[in-house]
């Protein structure tokens, strides 16, 4: 994703470096149409990383929402036109991070409760299983602490290098790669435990039936 | 993943997540497989987390809202630099190579090449990874080359074509000159 860490071949990125910058540089000047060029190019890719960082689409989607307009007032503040993509996702994080303690301490006892929701519907069954594949994988990666899901959804959604990661979030990239492994481990976890979870009621389910 | 007992290497089990090849060095690369190939536990962790990665990975993206509310934004009031908007462009650039020079020991001697080929175009390399194409203050930056895994060395120009060697900074060995030319407010170059 930065414009830095990846080969200047450039083949890979999917904009030119050159009018990517220039495009951040006039929306730094307030130029409205040069700041909706960056907005449409990272609204689904900000608005899916917000989503998975706290476990809701709709939540995710207002986010969105407000990290661009913290974007588009910070703006004019950023230095470094070069790396403006782990700026932005340093804001995207920051919003999720603010909203999740925002929501914990609004319901203290109820822990991702629409995640327990889910979950049981999840267990209903029905044939899609790739769907409920998808809900288990989102359900592991809440289980995480913010700080492991932040770095990797970062390395595997977003697409950041370690080094990216660590500027993105201001760590030291030996943070990083431990965040990234114990993040691993105890998704791999989480994930294992859901799966046997699931096993069980639809094992419950067909001795009842 | 159904194995819950995985205890890879402690030497090792902070890599076994890397990802990219930029994660890790030539090295550190070479020696992580080679232990892959004589440590099935860590061989089954680094597995595993392959698998996770691609199941993250490949969860459906979330349809955002279509827009923003511009005509209220626009309004709003944003946090002025105001020594950013004043100062000439060629600070801009200066403080672009600080921050570039705060990533190694090496980038302290930054140099600039005083260029016969354009007036306003300005050459400086900060010796490791970054090499930079400047325009004069009525103009934008034309165009930076950088390379995590490179030195260059001293540039030298000749018709408007600027002459870098440079070699790898993980093996020694690779070493080759490179050109470069600005061209369209884009740049050409070759090995």
């Amino acid at each position: 994703m930065s414009l830095s860490a990846r080969d200047p071949t450039l083949s890979t990125l999917p904009v030119d470096p050159v009018w990517f910058v220039e495009v951040v540089r006039d929306a730094q000047a307030g130029n409205i149409s040069a700041f909706n060029a960056l907005f449409q190019y990272y609204n689904t890719r900000i608005c899916t990383y917000l989503a998975r960082m706290v476990g809701n689409d709709e939540e995710g989607r207002d986010l969105a929402q407000e990290t661009f307009i913290k974007v588009w007032r910070a703006l004019p503040g950023m230095h470094d036109e070069f790396h403006f993509d782990t700026w932005l996702y340093r804001i995207a994080t920051n919003t999720a991070i603010d909203h999740l303690r925002r929501r914990k301490s609004r319901w203290p006892l109820c822990k991702d409760s629409e995640m327990d929701d889910s979950s049981e519907n999840m267990s209903t069954g029905g044939p899609e299983e790739q769907v409920e594949q998808s809900e288990q994988i989102k359900l592991a990666l809440v289980e995480l602490s913010p700080q492991y899901r932040a770095c990797l959804l970062l390395q595997y959604v977003v697409g950041f290098t370690q080094r990216e990661i660590a500027r993105s979030l201001n760590l030291s990239e030996k943070s990083v790669s431990i965040y990234v492994s114990r993040g691993c481990e105890q998704f791999r976890r989480a994930y294992e435990r859901l799966a046997k979870g699931q096993d069980a009621t639809s094992e419950r389910r067909r001795s009842v039936v | 993943m159904k194995d819950s007992t995985f205890a890879p290497c402690a030497n090792w089990a902070d890599k076994l997540a890397t990802r990219y090849q930029d994660d890790l060095s030539y090295a550190e690369r070479i020696a992580l497989n080679q232990h892959l190939a004589s440590c099935p536990t860590c061989a089954a962790v680094y597995a595993a987390y392959r698998v996770i990665g691609t199941q993250i990975s490949d969860l459906p993206v979330v349809e955002p809202l279509p827009d923003l509310p511009f005509h209220l934004i626009q309004h709003m009031e944003r946090s002025v630099s105001y020594k950013r908007r004043f100062e000439p462009a060629i600070l801009t650039w200066c403080k672009s190579l600080s921050t570039a020079r705060l990533h190694g020991v090496l980038n302290r001697l930054v140099q600039t090449i005083a260029t016969p080929f354009h007036q306003r175009v300005r050459y400086a390399t900060t010796g490791n990874h970054s090499f930079y194409a400047l325009q004069s203050n009525d103009g934008p930056l034309l165009w930076q080359y950088k390379k995590s895994t490179v030195f260059f060395s001293a540039s030298s120009m000749k018709n408007g074509v600027a002459f870098l060697s440079l070699f790898d900074s993980q093996i020694f060995l690779f070493a080759t000159i490179m050109h470069l030319r600005p061209c369209n407010n884009s740049f050409l170059w070759k090995n």
